[in-house]
């Protein structure tokens, strides 16, 4: 597992990589730590991640900014502040889960937990998914996301509008954010079960769900049985 | 002959129809034969009533008074005569009656009273015509006067009493008016507010009280014609005193530039106005109340044109009592009352509005201190600070138990700091730069960083508002990035009336148009200037090299105590 800890306060960031490296253990592939984003930023670049532990001050517009331009990575963001009051918010937008200050050692490995352990969902599902567009992070309402597919590194959200975009997070890591609605009928689809109209059983063990607006979404053999029963 | 004409009808606005009076006729000297009614006084002068000449022996008057047939009317059958003068009086030849004893010279004349009331015997007032002769001398009519009269009215007893009461009605009430809202000022001067203002209110309307008791007293007690002119020259004086002091009020209230020198010119003004004023104390009152609403509406105006508050009631009222005394210039006793209401009212009304405009500031700034008092402790005590502080403390506390203990104790020395000057509004320099210390002590351990506050030229007895500095500092780590230099700065330089501190925070700004901006910080900062020298300050700020400088000068105020 790899991870990044972005926190200004010196002290606060040895407490948080101590506890990480406790936590994890040999699990832990890399740990890196910086006091800003923007100093993270050229790390980022040329390394992957999977979790980044952020220090935000939520307050104005700045660490608003700093939260979108994070959950719109192909990490899991887990924010570590004393912004207690914002917490829904960076639910809201994606977080996996968020830390008050000051923190015990079991209520971070709590949060990595969720990182870990595959399947697990975030402690409050994303309303809005942040989304990288010619350099800005746009904001896409979860509301409007039909599926979402698979693809490779990253994942193609498909919109009511019919629009796609690509968002930069594996689909497991869309999964664990996105409400529990969405459901994994394949290994590259994730499909908001609300708009499944019917499940069609094609020749050669072929499962296909045919959505509200026509679209027919293929469904893994193995996890048909599944779905039909949780459809009725 | 001509009937009803010239100054005769002064006295009677109600002239009873069936009455008229002839032209009057004098002649200096003395003949017993010129009371009796057939008398020829064609070579007589004729003359107005008060326009005889003044201490110059004795002198006849003659006239005639028609009598018409209306039965329906009150029988005319009383006289009243008001003059100085020491005179006998004959209605067709009969002595009626005398007040004095009429002399050629001073020592001889014995002096009668002012008002008189005759009757006229039964059978002596039909209709017809009556020769009413006056033997009379007038060594009583004081300086400056060079010419005397008299008052003489016929008609029924009953309305000579009525007129003589309705001389005395107004200036009654006007007296106990005035006084008792002297009386009212005076009060408010001694247990609710110390102002100029109101002791000047106090003294314009004793002044008129005064004045208007004297006039109403004439009418009371019936007295002497020695004390006639003292009475008209104590009017006048408390006349002018009354208008000096009503400009006063206004100059004072609305604090006119230069007003002590305008008021010292107005003592001699009113007394050179009252000697060149056509020369009769009714007249000569009517001058000086005149300049007075003259220059008393010039300082309204003005203050109006200024935009100060109350000015426009004092214009109105001024320019209402002005137009009311223009109506009848000829006494300024006459309703002397209702023409002063409206300048009196109009100087209530802005003393009213003053005072309700100070309670309004009074309370917006005890509201104002007590926001300030409250963002100070929360921007102090403010979660985030106490919740990051308290993380960076988990830490050391499992790492360093001893560290973790001056953490602590740098922490309560920021808060003891803190609870002691919260609800101050300003503080010693000293104080302020302990609570500066004290945080950036908590600052370092937390952010393992080495900040200083070094000071130059710094008289720590200064007084300074409350987390003035701290505020600076706090927006300098927010903003700014230090690399090397790690010393906050803070230079004093004062000049006669004006400190000037100039405090710069270390390293290159992260985001320069929040910078500027400032956010709450700033806002704090500039609201505990104007609490403490409103008007008086001024906060400039921009990158220099090598850091933010941030200039804040002010005038420190005597009454708040420049120094501790």
């Amino acid at each position: 597992m790899k991870l990044v800890v972005i926190e200004d306060e010196p002290l606060v960031a040895q407490r948080v990589a101590r506890f990480c490296r406790e936590i994890i253990g040999g699990e832990l592939e890399s740990l890196h730590s910086a006091a800003s984003f923007d100093e993270a930023g050229a790390w980022l670049a040329e390394n992957s991640v999977d979790v980044a532990l952020l220090d935000l001050n939520l307050e104005g517009q700045d660490g608003m900014e700093l939260l979108r331009r994070s959950v719109a990575s192909s990490f899991h963001t887990i924010i570590v502040s004393a912004n207690t009051d914002r917490a829904l918010e960076a639910f809201e937008f994606g977080v996996i889960d968020f830390v008050p200050k000051p923190f015990t050692r079991e209520r971070l490995a709590q949060a990595l937990e969720r990182v870990r352990r595959p399947g697990t969902r975030a402690a409050s599902a994303a309303r809005s998914l942040a989304v990288k567009k010619s350099g800005r992070v746009e904001i896409v309402p979860v509301d409007d996301v039909l599926y979402a597919q698979g693809a490779g590194n990253y994942s193609e959200l498909v919109l009511r509008s019919g629009r796609r975009e690509l968002h930069d997070k594996t689909l497991e890591k869309l999964e664990a954010i996105l409400p529990e609605e969405f459901e994994r009928i394949h290994k590259s689809y994730l499909v908001r079960m609300s708009e499944v109209k019917a499940l069609h059983a094609a020749e050669g063990s072929h499962y296909e769900a045919e959505l509200k607006n026509g679209v027919r979404v293929p469904i893994g053999r193995t996890r048909y049985k599944e779905i039909r029963e949780k459809l009725q | 002959m001509e009937w009803n004409s010239g100054p005769v009808r002064r006295w009677f606005v109600n002239l009873p129809p069936q009455l008229q009076y002839s032209e009057v006729r004098f002649r200096h000297g003395d003949d017993a034969e010129w009371a009796a009614p057939a008398f020829n006084d064609d070579d007589w002068k004729v003359t107005g009533v008060w326009d005889l000449p003044a201490r110059a022996g004795i002198v006849w008057v003659r006239f005639r008074v028609r009598m018409g047939p209306d039965a329906k009317e009150p029988v005319p059958a009383g006289i009243m005569v008001a003059t100085v003068r020491a005179y006998e009086i004959y209605w067709d030849g009969m002595k009626l009656g005398s007040s004095g004893v009429p002399a050629e010279s001073l020592e001889a004349e014995v002096a009668g009273n002012v008002d008189e009331l005759f009757s006229l015997p039964s059978g002596m007032h039909g209709p017809g015509e009556h020769v009413v002769a006056i033997r009379s001398s007038s060594f009583r009519c004081g300086f400056p006067a060079p010419k005397s009269g008299f008052r003489f009215l016929v008609d029924s007893p009953m309305v000579l009493q009525q007129k003589a009461l309705r001389e005395a009605f107004v200036p009654t009430l006007a007296s106990g008016a005035l006084f008792m809202t002297g009386l009212a000022s005076l009060i408010m001067w001694l247990l609710a507010v110390r102002r100029l203002t109101l002791l000047l209110l106090c003294g314009v309307c004793l002044a008129g009280a005064t004045m208007q008791a004297i006039q109403a007293f004439r009418w009371f007690y019936h007295y002497p014609a020695d004390w006639h002119f003292p009475a008209l020259t104590a009017m006048t004086v408390l006349m002018q005193a009354q208008a000096l002091m009503t400009v006063a009020v206004v100059a004072v209230h609305f604090e006119m530039p230069r007003r002590r020198w305008l008021l010292v010119a107005l003592v001699p003004a009113f007394a050179t106005i009252a000697w060149l004023s056509p020369q009769r104390y009714n007249v000569a009152g009517v001058w000086v109340l005149a300049t007075g609403l003259g220059v008393s509406f010039f300082c309204a105006a003005w203050a109006a044109w200024r935009k100060r508050l109350g000015a426009w009631p004092v214009v109105i009222g001024v320019a209402a009592s002005a137009i009311l005394l223009s109506l009848e210039t000829d006494d300024y006793r006459a309703n002397f009352f209702l023409k002063f209401l409206p300048v009196l009212l109009g100087l209530i009304s802005a003393l009213a509005l003053q005072t309700h405009d100070e309670r309004r500031k009074a309370r917006a700034a005890a509201l104002a201190a007590a926001r300030l008092e409250t963002e100070l402790l929360r921007k102090s005590l403010q979660p985030h600070f106490l919740l990051n502080t308290l993380a960076a403390l988990t830490e050391i506390v499992e790492q360093d138990p001893q560290s973790a203990v001056k953490l602590i104790n740098d922490m309560s020395d920021e808060f003891r700091s803190l609870s002691r000057i919260s609800a101050e509004k300003l503080i010693p320099l000293s104080q302020e730069l302990e609570l500066c210390r004290a945080h950036l002590r908590v600052m370092n351990v937390r952010l393992r960083r080495t900040w200083h506050l070094e000071t130059v030229g710094a008289d720590e007895s200064r007084m300074v508002p409350p987390a003035l500095f701290l505020t600076l500092i706090e927006n300098g780590l927010v903003y700014q990035r230090a690399h090397g230099d790690t010393i906050f700065r803070l230079a004093e330089q004062s000049d006669g009336d004006e400190v000037r501190y100039t405090f710069t925070s270390p390293g290159e700004t992260k985001v320069a148009a929040g910078r500027k901006a400032g956010g709450t910080g700033l806002r704090y900062v500039k609201a505990r200037l104007e609490e403490s020298f409103p008007g008086q300050w001024a906060l400039e700020q921009g990158a220099v090299e090598g850091g933010w400088e941030t200039v804040i000068r002010w005038k420190p105020d005597s009454r708040e105590g420049g120094r501790s």
